[in-house]
């Protein structure tokens, strides 16, 4: 008999870490194809003397967008993730190195699925970005 | 003290039909190419990363109809009397992937507003609600969008 797919995972796993440094170019990509023409993220002038920020400022659905990255480089064809959830806690801005880690907090048998807490911190360390997912496991 | 009225409350509720919208290759290929993904699914279309619905083009809105930060105004949010916008979060339950070819329309609600005192004032929260369905009319994605002015 089969092991249940479940099994090849534990609660209290930690995911590789991952590192993402977003240039200008990617910010102006990405505002470019969610057709988001949000000042804050290419027009420094606007941003820093208007708004007040201390730089251009990071896309927060992009800094979400790497952690479901790191979620799947990890996890790979042996699921999808089935539900995600993430709030900005901070401003981050343009050359920050963001990083991302998450771990395995329980596994359920009974619904085949994984559920993992995580976040992603700037190069000072402080968490502008947690996350909770949950992964169906394919079968 | 409370700086939401009546009026702004009263817009808890509204909604709005989006699409149907084609969904093409090239712009699940743009989206990766734009946040660096790295499985070869994702970069030749084959199927859409998770958030890659937030580049749908539900809306497209004229040069002239944007505020001077650059955004639109949405027709479902009421007039606040902040008028920084930021993103707070969001909730996404994929219900399976979107791929070319797919159709899609969506109904957009908003849910929800609230203020809370931040450390440099009061902010206002609302959020959207975005369930997008397949041209069968199949379930693809479900979503709460919150945002936050300040």
């Amino acid at each position: 008999m089969n092991q249940p797919y479940t099994e090849h995972f534990r609660a209290g796993t930690d995911l590789p870490e991952n590192s993402y440094t977003p240039s200008a170019r990617q910010l102006f990509l990405y505002a470019a194809s969610t057709w988001n023409a949000h000042r804050i993220h290419y027009d420094y002038v606007y941003t820093t003397q208007v708004e007040g920020y201390e730089n251009l400022v990071i896309q927060g659905p992009l800094i979400a967008d790497f952690f479901t990255q790191h979620i799947l480089s990890w996890l790979g064809e042996r699921g999808e993730i089935a539900s995600f959830e993430y709030s900005n806690r901070a401003i981050s801005y343009l050359g920050e190195t963001l990083t991302a880690s998450a771990q395995v907090q329980s596994v359920d048998q009974t619904t085949n699925h994984l559920h993992l807490v995580g976040h992603i911190k700037n190069g000072a360390g402080d968490i502008v970005l947690p996350a909770t997912v949950t992964v169906r496991l394919n079968q | 003290m409370t700086i939401l009225d009546q009026k702004i409350l009263a817009s808890i509720g509204q909604s709005e039909a989006l699409g149907p919208l084609l969904v093409q290759r090239e712009d699940i290929i743009k989206y990766s190419i734009a946040t660096c993904q790295q499985e070869q699914k994702f970069l030749s279309g084959d199927e859409a990363p998770p958030l890659f619905f937030m580049s749908l083009p539900w809306r497209l809105d004229e040069l002239s109809d944007l505020a001077e930060d650059g955004l639109p105004d949405d027709d479902l949010v009421p007039e606040f009397p902040l008028d920084k916008r930021m993103g707070g979060g969001m909730r996404v339950e994929p219900v399976r992937p979107i791929i070319p070819g797919d159709v899609l329309s969506a109904t957009r609600t908003l849910v929800d507003i609230s203020e809370k005192q931040g450390r440099s004032g009061t902010l206002i929260f609302y959020e959207m609600r975005i369930d997008i369905q397949d041209s069968t009319g199949k379930d693809v994605m479900h979503c709460n969008d919150k945002r936050i002015m300040r």
